[in-house]
């Protein structure tokens, strides 16, 4: 059966009540609903490709790197190893072993195959601001108000770790979208300004427990 | 935000929580942001166009609630304006509840001026995707149709035999159980009903055992919602309940941080005025009637209907009918099977 997925509440709906009207009303959660269907929806359906059996290569041909009870039918791009259909990958316009996405995915840190990225200058950000937005997130309750010393307490802590992580990873790549160092630059101004306050408020109490 | 880079075109999103899309040319790339507040990792995922099966929309309700969050607190801010106002004219916080009915009033048009709600998913052979920068649907249908174009470019047309599907009349369900009723949901409800008319009857009987209890059922009611929302999240509950019961988690945060500050306020002023000292404060609240509340008055009568309102839209659903199950048909013994 071709079903295709309520967005909502993720119920399996045949593929044909959106090919009558094209908006329904989802059965199980009973929202409107609205599908656009794509030609490849139907082409699996209509031409399987069944699972191609282990191929052994002939005389003379060249066996898979990975797997030599496989005749090798195309070369990795970036490793140049010859591979079977099963070891190997499309990526865009390029052919790669499994091992070469593995590694470009995790470990190479090309663009092109990323898997994921942190973002160091939001880290940095978030420390240097975020005990400041929970304390006002809980000051706001009525419950919260005298927690809200907690993460104000925290920013002892959370300043020179703000300030470590943004000089350590300043020249670090940031989102796969460009940006520049603004968040950097905002996350040292105010873990300078806390530490400031820190060292000002520290002094007058030691100078009025002295005096 | 930039609105292209390397070889990605802006589809829609931003640099926030929900992430981005971005078209490539023969893949669509997701950008999934995870953290907490502002994102810390980004994931990144390639889809290539020829692989996606289906682009759906579903609408939501959202639409409604948001509005309605926004118009509960803009209601009750303009009522506490307007009483302060005719009180004591426009100075002081009057100036400050005015600045906060602009600020509601503003994010309330902008809200119904964004259009409804909506959810979006990629459907794959291997994989749902949600689509979360799609949330508005009059932008949506006009991106995802812009999607759909970009995949039947490289799709190809639609095979000229459509298969027709085979398989059960029937909708096959999503995850979520069905709701069966909650003990602690009807207990929620049952307390919030209390401290509703609690509430209502605060001002007009001189106790302060009433008050105390009024005291206690706040928070009471505030940590009893937080579990059963949990709970009525699990399941596929009825949009009453849940709408009660978020109704309920927002009156109670904000009438505690009414009832704070005019509790701080109040004690400042009558200090010097009446020379109530803080000690005496507790008994001279407790005995304070309709016409001494004032402004007040309004605030703690309103909290106690829209508590009274909730619990009781919310009551009914707690507790589901149990009947019994359809019989199913039995098939004749073998004995009885006719050749």
């Amino acid at each position: 059966m071709i079903i295709v997925r309520c967005a909502s509440c993720y119920a399996m709906i045949p593929d044909r009540l959106f090919r009558e009207g094209g908006v329904i009303d989802c059965p199980a959660c009973a929202r409107r609903t609205r599908s656009i269907l794509l030609p490849s929806l139907y082409k699996a359906a209509v031409s399987p490709t069944p699972p191609k059996p282990p191929e052994p290569p002939g005389e003379g041909e060249t066996a898979c790197f990975y797997d030599p009870a496989r005749k090798a039918t195309q070369a990795c791009d970036h490793c140049g190893v010859f591979v079977s259909d099963a070891w190997a990958a499309k990526w865009g316009t390029q052919t790669v072993c499994l091992k070469c996405l593995d590694q470009l995915r995790s470990k190479t840190k090309d663009q092109r195959y990323e898997g994921s990225r942190t973002l160091w200058d939001n880290v940095a950000l978030g420390s240097a601001v975020g005990p400041y937005v929970i304390a006002l997130m809980l000051s706001l309750t009525f419950f919260g108000l005298f927690l809200a010393v907690i993460p104000l307490m925290f920013t002892l802590v959370a300043a020179p770790i703000a300030i470590f992580v943004a000089l350590r990873f300043w020249s670090a790549p940031r989102s796969l979208v460009p940006r520049g160092p603004l968040r950097l630059i905002l996350a040292l101004v105010f873990s300078g300004l806390t530490l400031t306050a820190w060292v000002i408020g520290f002094v007058m109490l030691v100078e009025s427990a002295t005096h | 935000m930039k609105k292209a880079f390397d070889d990605y075109t802006f589809l829609a999103g931003g640099s926030g929580m929900n992430g981005s899309l971005w078209k490539g040319p023969d893949h669509l790339l997701v950008i999934e942001a995870t953290g907490f507040l502002m994102p810390f990792k980004e994931v990144y995922r390639r889809i290539d166009y020829k692989n996606i099966q289906a682009l759906t929309l579903t609408e939501t309700r959202a639409y409604i609630w948001k509005a309605l969050l926004i118009t509960l607190p803009l209601m009750i801010v303009m009522a506490f304006a307007i009483s302060v106002i005719s009180s004591s004219g426009f100075h002081g916080a009057a100036w400050g509840l005015s600045v906060a009915v602009v600020a509601l009033a503003a994010l309330l048009t902008a809200h119904l001026l964004k259009g409804r709600t909506c959810l979006c998913t990629l459907q794959t052979a291997v994989l749902t995707l949600r689509l979360k920068p799609f949330k508005r649907k009059n932008k949506s249908t006009v991106l995802l149709e812009e999607l759909a174009e970009l995949c039947r470019l490289h799709q190809g047309p639609m095979p000229a035999e459509i298969p027709v599907s085979s398989g059960p009349s029937q909708m096959l369900f999503g995850n979520k159980p069905e709701w069966l009723g909650s003990v602690l949901v009807r207990n929620t409800m049952i307390v919030s009903l209390l401290w509703g008319l609690l509430l209502i009857g605060e001002l007009f009987v001189d106790a302060v055992l009433w008050f105390t209890l009024d005291l206690v059922f706040l928070p009471t009611v505030f940590f009893m919602v937080i579990p059963s929302l949990v709970q009525v999240s699990r399941a596929r509950a009825p949009g009453s309940l849940l709408a009660s019961l978020w109704g309920l988690l927002l009156t109670t945060l904000l009438a505690g941080v009414v009832y704070f500050g005019l509790f701080i306020a109040s004690a400042i002023s009558l200090e010097k005025t009446k020379g109530v000292m803080p000690a005496d404060y507790f008994y001279w609240m407790s005995s304070l009637t309709y016409g001494e509340a004032q402004a007040g008055s309004w605030f703690i009568i309103g909290t106690g209907i829209i508590a009274l309102f909730l619990s009781l839209l919310g009551l009914p659903s707690t507790s589901k009918r149990r009947t019994l199950a359809p019989q199913l048909h039995q098939a004749p013994p073998p004995s009885q099977i006719q050749d």
